[in-house]
């Protein structure tokens, strides 16, 4: 626009220059040229002058001959009254002539050449007048008088014909100009017309340009205006002092809900009347924060904490304002969109309430859980305990039935419980997973053994086949391992009636730092049909519903089994065919184990063989009555002494007084001071490192993680398994009891003949490896006695030193020392063939020992077996 | 594969579960004699064996070792007081002894050292 009404400007001084331009120079010509025409008129009207004059002096010379001639005849003197006025006239008209003819020399010379003859004229009529009576009439007649009036009329004549020719000449030379000037001024005149329509027409055409685009620029603006009104959103624009300049649809309809009457235009005011305030509070919003006002000062901004109120009614509005610069980079305007959060906020505010309740239903559940656990394990550990201790008593085949029964629905319940604690911490997340350096195949070895009794009593033969390749040792959680292992052989056991189950370990792909190993658990089952297979892995989902009453178990096993499957990244899959059999195929990734992690293993493989040479002595940190009974029988079947605190001060208050225990069990909920709080006292006031194993029907999650915390040095969750228990005890005094040896010899030692330490010590806690040692003991050792005894009868002293000698390492094993010792003897007295009386007896004493060990050792694994 | 001859089945059976635990694979012989066919039919790494064997004794079998499979290294069991046997079974080339009844963790070790070339064989 500011372009195209310069070049208009621009177009009409051209166009005015350009006249201007060419009629200057023309009229300055014209001027010039109508100056020539004066002077050539001027001249004309002289030439006329000067032949005028030529005439009066003509007419004046006549008139003068006629006046005199008249007085020469009459003599009358009238006829000379105006003679010198005449003389004196023609006189000067003729120096008259003489001036105006200035400029014409040849005219001069006529004139100069005339003047004489007048002269001669005038002085001849003066003579004839003084002559008049005399000679006047002779002097007439002479004819003098007529030939002077003819010579002048004859010059006379000649100027005026050369003046008459001038003058002709002169005329015509006007008129000839006088055209000239006429037909410029004509072309001038019409130059002028065309220049002016050329400019007439370009202002034209501009203003054509011109009105066309200011009819584009409305469009424009009225297009961009219903851009701005159709937006859902609610568009402001106010100048500097914070009036509304321009507002769209949507904010008016906004601006309306909350001012129905009218809207309030400044935007200053509008805070003033105390009626722009900080979302959700009373303090008034303050100036400098608004967008609008930071707009006006060139920043950006968003906000959503704006609440306008008027009256009852209140809006929360989330604004956005931007300044709006001029051409000359001034701010002129803010432009702010806002909306209507009043909804959003609302809406947000009940989600986050509810998401809140979510959360504390998810606590409370969590808590329930916790809860029902406990309440239910507590109660369990004495109908498991009790029961087991019943179970050994002498009861009559029905009672044993019974026994029986109230054992395996006791551990179905408990079973169950797990599995559901299991599940809920699966969903809960909170299955958490440990990362740890694990030998795969003694954990498969132990599995088998573990596993080996529930097959052979179904009379199913269950082996264990390991890739020559599976890496030695890997890191993982060989916990959840042994638990789906678990889970999927028993499962496999159950639900095969004949045949066997296998366990196929192998390395399915080797990384450079992880292995992903494949196990495949096959059986000789029933099978599952192909319709069931995919929902297999639901929770409580079960072959069909007949397999739950002829089997048993909830449904969650393979559930459980799945999910920890695929926390560890692994898979699961299963293939089978009814009534021929299933293979359940996991794949799991484990890290391969850095050399570091080899040497740790190492060291901690050698810390839980630290020997165990002693008998331990045990606290038990207990509440409840029942249970205080189980844990002090328990313990002392395993041959440790036993003491018992009934609450946590009772437990500190025994340590206080020096009494020295090698291990303290500590139950967590107690009255009077619980197990936390006398964990922290025994550490912090007593500063003793006695270590604490707590012992709690807490199974939550994150609980064995408090205790760790609290300073205790293991968990183990009730109702426990007896060599469960066991087991933990000497892991966790592998090492100190090595350091301590010595320390307490006066500790009471055991009533029992053999000593299972070294053994316990060889497992590394595989009680089971543990039992299988006793059974071999138990088979071979009366087999031994046996041939001993015969060798003894025919006196084969060859026989009975062999026999003696290789007696005595089984027995040291056994840690019957009493027995080793007496064996020693017999060898050595049979190598020198002692006094037969002297062998009789240590034979004897070897024979007595023997029977009293197996006898005790039969009742150990009787308790063993035993799971309380 | 480590190779334990012991006729004492409990001996025989600590030994193979303490050195299955730490990885290693175990073949058992009761005899000499079977540990003899044993060694002829695969190769070991390392033998473990008792002094005294029925049918043939623990020196035979060390002899035979010694001459037929001089790189198996071979460990003696030995009771505690058999000091004159163990020092004729190092006479014999025998690499090292463990005394019965043995600690695991020296066992472990003793094992560990003679198969330092391939510490962990699965």
């Amino acid at each position: 626009m500011a372009s195209g009404s310069r070049n208009l400007k621009v177009k009409i001084l051209v166009s005015l220059g350009l006249t201007l331009l060419l009629a200057l120079p023309i009229q300055l010509f014209s001027l010039e040229l109508n100056k020539d025409l004066q002077q050539t008129q001027d001249l004309v009207s002289r030439t006329h002058e000067i032949m005028l004059s030529l005439e009066d002096v003509n007419t004046e010379l006549t008139i003068l001959e006629s006046n005199i001639r008249g007085y020469v005849i009459s003599k009358n003197n009238s006829f000379l009254t105006n003679h010198s006025e005449l003389k004196y006239d023609i006189l000067a008209k003729l120096d008259t002539i003489q001036q105006l003819t200035y400029d014409n020399p040849s005219q001069q010379q006529r004139i100069a050449k005339i003047r004489p003859y007048i002269n001669a004229k005038i002085k001849f009529t003066d003579s004839i007048i003084v002559h008049a009576e005399s000679t006047g009439t002779d002097m007439i007649s002479s004819g003098y008088g007529k030939q002077l009036m003819d010579n002048i009329r004859e010059q006379l004549n000649t100027i005026e014909k050369t003046e008459t020719d001038l003058l002709q000449q002169r005329i015509e030379q006007s008129k000839d100009l006088s055209d000239y000037v006429n037909i410029i001024n004509v072309i001038t005149t019409l130059l002028i017309v065309l220049i002016i329509l050329a400019a007439v027409v370009f202002i034209f055409i501009d203003i054509n340009k011109r009105e066309k685009l200011e009819s584009e620029i409305r469009e424009n603006e009225s297009r961009l205006k219903q851009f701005f009104e159709a937006l859902p959103i609610g568009i402001t624009v106010r100048d500097a002092a914070g009036d509304l300049f321009f507002t769209n649809k949507q904010g008016r309809k906004t601006l309306q809900k909350i001012f129905p009457e009218s809207s309030l235009h400044n935007l200053q005011q509008l805070v003033k009347e105390q009626k722009v305030l900080k979302a959700g509070t009373d303090e008034l919003y303050p100036l400098e924060e608004m967008p609008v006002i930071k707009a006006l000062s060139g920043t950006s901004s968003t906000v959503d904490n704006i609440e306008i109120r008027n009256q009852d009614n209140s809006i929360l509005l989330s604004e956005t304002a931007s300044p709006v610069y001029n051409s000359k980079q001034e701010i002129v305007y803010a432009i702010a969109t806002f909306d209507d959060i009043t909804n959003r906020k609302k809406e947000e505010f009940e989600l986050k309430q509810a998401k809140q309740a979510a959360e504390d239903s998810s606590l409370a559940k969590e808590r329930f859980l916790a809860n029902m656990s406990h309440e239910i394990r507590t109660p369990m550990n004495a109908i498991l305990g009790f029961t087991n201790l019943l179970h050994r008593s002498p009861l009559d085949t029905e009672q044993q039935q019974f026994v029986e029964a109230i054992r395996s629905s006791g551990e179905n319940l408990l079973t169950i419980i797990n599995d559901i604690l299991d599940v809920s911490k699966i969903q809960a997340g909170m299955m958490q997973l440990e990362a740890i350096p694990f030998g795969l195949k003694s954990l498969f070895e132990s599995l088998q053994v573990l596993l080996q009794n529930i097959a052979r009593d179904k009379g199913l033969k269950l082996t264990v086949n390991c890739q020559e390749n599976i890496p030695w040792l890997l890191i993982g959680d060989p916990v959840r391992l042994t638990q789906i292992m678990y889970n999927l052989i028993q499962n496999a056991i159950k639900f095969t009636s004949k045949g066997g189950v296998s366990v196929d370990v192998r390395v399915k792909e080797q990384a450079q730092d992880q292995s992903w190993i494949e196990i495949s658990v096959s059986d000789t089952g029933i099978g599952i049909s192909q319709d069931k297979l995919d929902s297999i892995f639901e929770r409580f989902s079960q072959a069909t519903t007949t397999t739950t009453r002829e089997f048993g178990g909830t449904g969650l096993g393979l559930t459980i089994v799945k999910s920890l499957v695929e926390l560890q990244g692994g898979t699961i899959s299963i293939n089978s065919t009814l009534g021929k059999g299933s293979v359940f195929t996991v794949l799991i990734p484990y890290k391969n184990a850095s050399e570091d992690d080899i040497i740790l293993y190492s060291e901690q493989s050698h810390l839980e063989e630290g020997t165990i040479q002693r008998k331990l002595h045990v606290l038990v940190t207990e509440d409840n009555l029942l249970n205080q009974k189980l844990a002090f029988r328990v313990l002392s079947d395993m041959g440790f002494t036993v003491e018992i605190a009934s609450n946590g001060s009772e437990a500190v208050e025994l340590l206080k007084a020096g009494r020295h225990f090698d291990v303290v069990l500590m139950d967590i909920q107690m009255p009077v001071m619980d197990g936390y709080e006398a964990t922290t006292l025994i550490r912090e006031k007593l500063n003793m490192n006695v270590p604490i194993m707590a012992m709690t029907a807490h199974a939550m999650s994150g609980e064995k993680e408090k205790c760790l915390a609290f300073g205790m040095n293991d968990y183990l969750s009730k109702p426990f398994k007896a060599k469960e228990l066991q087991s933990k005890i000497y892991m966790l005094l592998g090492a100190d009891a090595i350091l301590l040896e010595g320390e307490h010899p006066a500790a009471v030692s055991a009533p029992a003949i053999y000593d299972l330490a070294y053994l316990m010590n060889m497992a590394g806690g595989n009680i089971d490896f543990v039992k299988e040692m006793v059974n071999l003991f138990l088979t071979h050792t009366p087999v031994e006695l046996g041939k001993l005894k015969n060798a003894m009868n025919h006196a084969d002293l060859i026989q009975v030193a062999e026999i003696a000698h290789k007696l005595k390492s089984s027995v040291g094993m056994m840690g019957i020392k009493s027995m080793e010792e007496a064996l020693k003897q017999l060898e050595q007295n049979a190598k020198v063939a002692a006094d037969p009386s002297i062998m009789a007896t240590r034979y004897e004493e070897v024979a007595l020992l023997g029977e009293k060990a197996i006898n005790e050792l039969i009742s150990w694994a009787k308790v063993s077996e035993v799971e309380v | 594969m480590i190779l334990i001859v012991e006729d004492d089945e409990m001996i025989l059976r600590a030994l193979e579960f303490r050195l299955k635990k730490d990885g290693y694979e175990v073949t058992a012989a009761r005899n000499g004699k079977e540990a003899i066919d044993f060694l002829k039919a695969s190769a070991f790494k390392l033998v473990i064996t008792d002094l005294m064997l029925p049918f043939v004794m623990g020196m035979e079998l060390l002899t035979y070792i010694k001459t037929n499979h001089s790189n198996v290294p071979v460990i003696v069991l030995s009771g505690a007081d058999e000091e004159t046997t163990v020092i004729d079974a190092f006479k014999l080339g025998a690499d090292d002894f463990i005394a019965k009844p043995f600690s695991p963790g020296e066992l472990s070790l003793r094992v560990k050292r003679l198969l330092v070339r391939q510490p962990y064989v699965g």
